[in-house]
């Protein structure tokens, strides 16, 4: 019996000092979120540097070393997840267009962040739709209503309204895509136009995944010609 | 009969398969990086030193790595890479492979790299931040027949770099507002009681605040502390401080049944100083909806007899 008493004490020992190493610790000049006892490499040190990235620490994590001051990483809570973003198809081909009807394709985005912050995916177009051997353009989307913009998402849903626009379903999204049926413009890196989030969380997430559904509708009037653009995803974790 | 057929299939998918977009079509950029995010504080005339890990989870690829400047993108802690930017020449890789930064190299499937990089700060230089990332490009694209667009795949690992000759950089935060989200200052006991707080770092390097929103009651008493999160503020900008743990926008108290006139105290401490700023507001909780409720409850009940009452006498 009493043998089993200790067995179940010393196993329950570890799982007290766990909880007790991720409680908060602070004082009116310091305070050390999610502290952890994880132990991998990346933290380097020498007589002439030292530098931590969220690991290995079970002590506060600001120490002065050989002129030094460094600051430990604890702002992160699970730094052992790299950060990676996928994208499932780099070729959005809608091959011959036809007038009045709308042609889409989609692709999907993943990301897996660690970071205590979170993360954003922003995208831009590098130009409208440009037809290959010329000057002429497939434009933007206004949507159904003239409304819509790189900054704001508007019903696009009308076969008389032309143009290139996107929309997002999924996780993370911006709230802005209602349904389906909303859609905004790329921001135009040609005109300075900021790149705009596509995807954001504010916390930690592993293969958070969304599909960008692109459209394009073009007029008859439209010259006829083989149109291109080029977009860039950029992801980066919060600070 | 069955020869000519089986023929006429076998070039029907012969040409179906050369009409059909390459296997380029469909190319898939994964990217994975590590760490996400570095800190570095460093004493001019020192350097240090980093390993990042960088992986291709997906076809083939070629990259660009290069230093990029980053800018504080909002109040959330986005950023935003300033590409064209100018930084200081302190950064560089170590890998006896590859040339000075910017470097473009292949990475096969599956294909992982190690990027020694070096941060080397010269012994004249000035106390500063220099908020920079390390950012990988993939240079691959996808091959389109007809119309179309072309994707990309960037990513970003932020290096916040304070140079600084003490190692405690005097650190001074502002109250810039500090209110609650709605305009008006009587909230409903039944909602969730929600304040704004922005914070401006007014010093010339990056801060921590630590800090938390004290409530009392009317009679003074305290009956709730709302600790904040203390995330990196860039030198002069302004970020909006949540609670720890909470979505960005997320800085609500949720009481059971507050009722009465409240005090909020916003004390912020720049982390490493006793540079404490504070402000007050103060703010009223009541049932108004549902007063409102039952009084127009009320009102209808006392209107409807009457006019029973009146109904009544006229009979």
């Amino acid at each position: 019996m009493k043998f089993l008493f200790l067995l179940i004490t010393f196993y329950l020992l570890p799982m007290t000092a766990t909880a007790l190493a991720v409680e908060q610790m602070n004082s009116n000049s310091y305070k050390i979120r999610w502290p952890n006892l994880n132990m991998t490499s990346g933290s380097k040190s020498s007589d002439n540097y030292n530098i931590l990235d969220t690991v290995g620490q079970t002590a506060p994590g600001e120490y002065d070393s050989a002129g030094f001051k460094v600051k430990a990483g604890f702002p992160y809570i699970k730094t052992i997840i790299p950060f990676s973003f996928t994208i499932s198809d780099l070729s959005m081909d809608f091959g011959s267009l036809a007038p009045g009807i709308f042609s889409t394709q989609t692709n999907t985005l993943t990301v897996s962040s660690g970071g205590a912050n979170g993360y954003a995916v922003t995208a831009a177009e590098n130009n409208p739709l440009t037809i290959q051997a010329g000057s002429a353009t497939i434009p933007d989307t206004t949507c159904n209503n003239g409304s819509c913009s790189e900054t704001t998402a508007g019903v696009w849903d009308d076969t008389t309204k032309y143009g290139f626009g996107y929309n997002m379903s999924g996780n993370d999204i911006p709230a802005a895509f209602t349904d389906a049926t909303y859609f905004k413009q790329f921001a135009d890196a040609s005109f300075s136009e900021t790149a705009q989030i596509v995807m954001s969380s504010a916390n930690v997430g592993k293969s958070r995944t969304a599909t960008v559904t692109y459209k394009i509708n073009i007029a008859a009037t439209q010259t006829a010609g083989d149109y291109e653009n080029a977009l860039t995803f950029i992801a980066a974790p919060t600070y | 009969m069955k020869t000519r057929l089986l023929l006429s299939l076998l070039l029907l998918t012969s040409l179906i398969g050369l009409i059909t977009p390459s296997a380029v079509e469909g190319q898939t950029t994964s990217l994975s990086i590590w760490p996400p995010i570095l800190e570095v504080m460093v004493r001019p005339g020192k350097s240090v030193t980093q390993v990042y890990r960088l992986k291709n989870e997906a076809d083939d690829t070629r990259i660009t790595v290069r230093m990029v400047p980053f800018s504080a993108a909002d109040e959330f802690g986005h950023i935003n890479l300033q590409f064209g930017g100018r930084l200081p020449d302190y950064f560089s890789l170590l890998n006896a492979d590859l040339p000075s930064l910017p470097v473009t190299l292949n990475l096969k499937a599956g294909q992982s790299q190690e990027l020694v990089l070096k941060i080397a700060i010269p012994a004249a230089a000035e106390d500063a931040d220099y908020p920079a990332a390390l950012v990988i490009e993939s240079n691959t694209t996808g091959l389109i027949g007809g119309s179309g667009t072309v994707t990309q795949a960037t990513i970003a690992s932020p290096i916040l770099l304070t140079v600084s000759k003490s190692g405690t950089p005097n650190r001074l935060a502002k109250i810039e507002e500090f209110g609650m989200t709605r305009s008006h200052l009587v909230s409903d006991s039944f909602d969730p009681i929600e304040f704004i707080l922005r914070i401006k770092n007014q010093s010339f390097t990056r801060l921590q605040p630590v800090g938390q929103i004290k409530i009392s009651n009317t009679f003074g008493r305290p009956v709730a502390t709302l600790p904040l999160q203390g995330d990196h503020i860039l030198a002069g900008t302004i970020r909006q401080a949540k609670l720890e743990g909470s979505d960005p926008s997320n800085l609500a108290w949720n009481p059971v049944f507050p009722l009465g006139r409240y005090t909020a105290e916003a004390e912020i401490t720049p982390q490493d100083t006793t540079n404490t700023v504070s402000e007050n507001i103060v703010f009223w909780v009541l049932p108004y909806k549902a007063l409102l409720v039952l009084g127009l409850l009320f009102f209808g009940y006392r209107g409807l007899t009457k006019l029973k009452f009146q109904q009544k006498l006229k009979q």
